[in-house]
């Protein structure tokens, strides 16, 4: 045993590994986090002193341990990357979350799969905006620099991987295999490494494109929260109340547009990739970094409110200061377990729930602390605000925002209360309904809030100004909807219950469609009547209209989405499940066609794309004259994965009206290869399969196709084959036999029939008896099967259009804030 | 008081009045004794898949219809219908969540989570010949 112990912990014992770049990778995170404590402290002490002559001193130190420290954390960045690209997997973290087969923009996403790697990558934003505010924050840099240093401080401890006194701080991305995995008995080989071969490879789920643009976004979002909520530090710290305001509004707007635009591309993935069918489940992971967004939009309308009317300071920080604390919420949610069995999102539990805890207290409790103590000496205006001023109006619309992140939180800390509470509770099966219900009220509000708030002045009454304008958009709004709720169905009454009493009202589905579009009316009403040509007066406007068109888009294609893969056979499911919502699966044998709303769908087989198998859906629609033609193909993706089950990507077509979705949920285990038959045939012969008889009904020569061009060099030979269905289904097509003279190669290429799913093939021609021996594949013998789900989403584009708009006006609201333009 | 003060209690005592609404909408994690107590109430139940008990799948037949049997934590072994397809490698699972209730002493299930064996596992290091180059 003592030999055994004494050879582990000797380095010279084991062979191949690249220890360097371990020992480096410490070194690196240990200076980058004592530079980021010495750069909090100095920056602290430069704005503690600030009348006095040491303070430059204090800020030169500052600056220079903050540079350090983001050099540091460029050089954890390069190790990872290096090991992981290297492959070496004498480290954990690279033989966990990579493997030989990635391609280079996957093993960037390795980077980040883990938690130590979104660590760093929240790390590294957090030096990228801490060097933008060294360079731009001027007078307010010190006290400012001091929160996002000692924020970071924080965040760098969460990568140490330390002990002090037997409780570990942080997990270390540089821990070896070896030291992780103790009990394994291969690491008492020295040449263990030579056994190690690969690692274990990223997540199937996660490797997609969007793995690789998505978490930078969202974690430069998650980052940029702590600038309005330092700004909102310092300026309580320095009891100043003018300074502040521009820069910390523009960050404010700036983390709306980023944070929101990491969310949005989340949904955008989950609806690529994802079997759910939708861009929004409300995930725990989900709701989590949205409720810090909710936030900080209230917060950036109240701050804006605040620099018309000098009222609503106190909330304004009470948001700044939240939005930050929820982002603390959410990590602590998402990366303590305490989630278990709630997320698909699942990070496993590193045994940082402590850390965090004390991580979010250390935040949140001084932060509380200033404001309550500074909340009498905030500047504030005598009286009350006039009923129809805008600052009003945007209070109201603040504290539904609030309302919305409320409910979200509450719901989703289910997990937590039952920790606290030692209750058991948790949200029934109609997840998605629960949120939906309760936001749908929400978003009706908002929309409300959106369409007229702007019409409002500050300060001042003066409703009646712009009453017609309003009137005219509401008039139109509820025109527009009348009509469209009739097109699509939308119900104008429906039933609500409570408890036993239940009575008939306006639907919510309908308020929300009529109000969406009356924020859209009225804002593109505000641009051209009121704001004319001073651009800046539309920033506004432009993420109100692309709020309404969000809105419209979801009720629409979510609202309106339709299963079309309606399983129409089988036996009856007894009492309570003769809906539709039970048979939302079609079996499908390769070859098979299945009617799926205007399309006849068939399952045309499988396609093998690197480690993943494609599965072949070909959409047929009917044409006026009753033919079939072709319409598209989807190739949706699934393979049977040792311990996590099916991991199947849908494939979705995308017309500017509608997408057809299309996920495979079930394939059998392991399918027969299909057998050629080969078929000696004169002309005028006919064959036959289970579904179909084929005619060679003769020979053409040179025949003109789209693929060859014949010559005297190029010969080709056409076999003309009628395929006869005995549904009624007729296709003529030619068989190809090409002869190249000058190489004297022989070429035939198979030739498919996608609506019959008959493969044809010339194996060799006689010219003297003018007979053939044709090669047939019949893929209506196959016994390979997949189940499927097919949903359309009507009219989703608006939602994708609306969403952009919406952050399009964020982003310059910001720039209009920073810049100071009106 | 200000209006707006009084809005905002106003709002503040709906949220609380919506969330203490919805609480009523709240499942809890019972055995299948209570669910079958209480017909039509929705639960969800931890268990594992009774080995024992029938497991029926006929995709061809019926591709949204799943019966199988599951052991609760009490050791009670009841059947439970999924009507969905049935989930790639169930045999497999270490832990079965199903959410739904129950009728008749049959469990219809809207939502099957279900834990597999982890690709982390401890002594499970892929081990590959060493490559002898002759």
């Amino acid at each position: 045993m003592l030999e055994y112990l004494s050879k582990r912990f000797n380095y010279g014992f084991f062979e191949g590994e690249a220890l360097w770049i371990g020992n480096l990778g410490h070194f690196f995170i240990v200076l980058s986090f004592v530079m980021v404590g010495l750069a909090s402290l100095s920056f602290f002490m430069a704005e503690w002193n600030k009348t006095k002559s040491i303070a430059p001193l204090w800020n030169k130190i500052a600056r220079n341990a903050f540079y350090i420290h983001g050099a540091a954390i460029l050089g954890i960045f390069t190790l990872l990357f290096y090991m992981i690209f290297e492959h070496r997997y004498e480290y954990h973290y690279a033989w966990s979350h990579s493997s030989n087969d990635l391609p280079i923009y996957y093993i960037i996403s390795a980077f980040w799969e883990g938690q130590e790697g979104s660590f760093l990558l929240w790390q590294f934003w957090h030096v990228f905006l801490g060097i933008v505010l060294i360079k731009k924050a001027k007078d307010y840099e010190n006290p400012v620099m001091s929160v996002l240093s000692f924020a970071q401080f924080l965040l760098a401890s969460m990568v140490l991987g330390v002990y002090i006194f037997s409780y570990k701080i942080g997990v270390n991305p540089f821990s070896l295999l070896r030291n992780v995995m103790t009990e394994a008995p291969i690491f008492a080989k020295a040449d263990y490494l030579n056994f190690i071969q690969d690692g274990t490879g990223l997540n199937l789920l996660l490797q997609n494109y969007w793995m690789v643009i998505h978490p930078p976004v969202l974690f430069l979002g998650f980052a940029a929260t702590v600038v309005p909520f330092a700004y909102a530090i310092a300026s309580l710290w320095r009891n100043e109340y003018q300074e502040w305001l521009r820069p910390a509004l523009a960050w404010s707007l700036f983390t709306v547009g980023i944070l929101g635009t990491g969310i949005f591309m989340g949904g955008a993935w989950a609806y690529e990739s994802l079997s759910f069918g939708g861009f929004w489940a409300w995930d725990p992971v989900e709701n989590a970094s949205l409720v810090p967004w909710l936030l900080i939009a209230a917060g950036a309308h109240t701050l804006v409110a605040f620099k018309h009317t000098k009222r609503g300071l106190s909330i304004s920080y009470f948001f700044l200061i939240f939005s930050f604390i929820f982002i603390l919420y959410s990590t602590f949610l998402t990366r303590s377990g305490v989630l278990g069995d709630t997320s698909v999102h699942s990070f496993t539990d590193l045994g940082m729930t402590g850390q965090l805890l004390i991580y979010m207290a250390l935040l949140t409790v001084p932060a509380l602390i200033l404001l309550i103590f500074r909340l009498k000496s905030l500047p504030k205006v005598e009286g009350e605000e006039a009923f129809f001023s805008r600052e009003f109006w945007m209070f109201i619309g603040a504290l539904i925002f609030l309302m919305s992140a409320i409910q979200i939180s509450w719901d989703t800390s289910l997990p937590v209360t039952n920790l606290l509470f030692k209750t058991n509770l948790a949200l029934g099966t109609e997840v998605v309904a629960h949120y939906n219900k309760v936001q749908i009220v929400i978003g009706i509000l908002m929309a409300i809030g959106a369409a007229f708030v702007q019409f409002l002045a500050y300060r001042k009454a003066v409703f009646s100004k712009y009453f017609k304008f309003l009137s005219l958009s509401l008039f139109l709004s509820i025109l527009s909807s009348v009509f469209l709720g009739f097109a699509f169905e939308f119900p104008f009454f429906i039933d609500y219950n409570f408890g036993d009493t239940s009575f008939s009202f306006i639907s919510t589905y309908w308020l929300l469609l009529c109000t969406s579009i009356f924020a859209v009316y009225s804002n593109i009403m505000y641009i051209l009547l009121l704001a004319k040509g001073r651009i800046w007066q539309w920033t506004g406007s432009i993420s109100h209209i692309g709020f309404g068109l969000f809105l419209l888009g979801i009720l629409i294609s979510q609202g309106k989405q339709e299963v079309i893969s309606i399983n129409k056979m089988g036996i009856s499911y007894g009492e309570g499940f003769e809906g539709e919502e039970n048979q939302t699966n079609i079996f499908l044998i390769q070859g098979d066609t299945a009617q799926m709303g205007d399309y006849e769908v068939s399952y045309k087989g499988r396609i093998a794309d690197g480690k993943k198998e494609l599965f072949e859906v070909a959409y047929f629609k009917k044409t006026q004259e009753g033919n079939y033609q072709e319409s598209f193909s989807l190739f949706p993706d699934a393979q049977v994965n040792e311990g996590m089950g099916l991991v199947s990507n849908p494939d979705t077509k995308h017309f500017i009206h509608k997408d057809i979705f299309t996920h495979v949920s079930s394939i059998p285990e392991k399918p027969k290869e299909l057998e050629k038959k080969t078929l000696e045939m004169l002309k005028g012969d006919t064959i036959f399969t289970n579904k179909h008889f084929i005619v060679l009904q003769g020979f053409s020569s040179n025949p003109s196709n789209e693929l060859y061009v014949f010559n005297d060099s190029l010969l080709g030979l056409g076999a003309n084959l009628q395929i006869n269905g005995f549904d009624g289904y007729t296709k003529e097509l030619t068989a190809l036999y090409i002869i190249d003279l000058k190489t004297g190669s022989i070429e035939a290429p198979a030739i498919k029939d996608y609506k019959s799913s008959l493969e044809f093939e010339i194996l060799a021609f006689n010219p003297e008896t003018e007979s053939l021996s044709l090669g047939m594949k019949d893929y209506n013998g196959s016994e390979d099967f997949i189940i499927m789900k097919a949903i359309v989403f009507p009219y989703i584009n608006i939602l994708w259009i609306g969403g952009i708009i919406m952050l399009l006006g964020a982003f310059l609201s910001s720039l209009k804030r920073y810049y100071n333009k009106s | 008081m200000k209006k707006l003060h009084i809005i905002a209690l106003i709002l503040i005592a709906i949220a609380i009045a919506g969330i203490a609404v919805s609480a009523s909408n709240y499942t809890s994690y019972q055995g299948f004794e209570t669910a079958n107590e209480n017909p039509g109430r929705v639960y969800k139940i931890v268990g594992n898949l009774d080995l024992d008990g029938e497991m029926q799948y006929a995709p061809e037949v019926n591709p949204n219809l799943f019966s199988f049997y599951m052991l609760d934590k009490e050791g009670i072994s009841q059947q439970v219908i999924y009507h969905s397809p049935k989930p790639q490698d169930f045999e497999r699972s270490e832990q079965l969540v199903v959410t739904g209730k129950s009728e008749e002493g049959v469990f219809y299930a809207d939502q099957i989570l279900m834990k597999c064996p982890s690709k982390y596992v401890e002594d499970e290091i892929q081990i590959v010949e060493a490559n002898s180059s002759n």
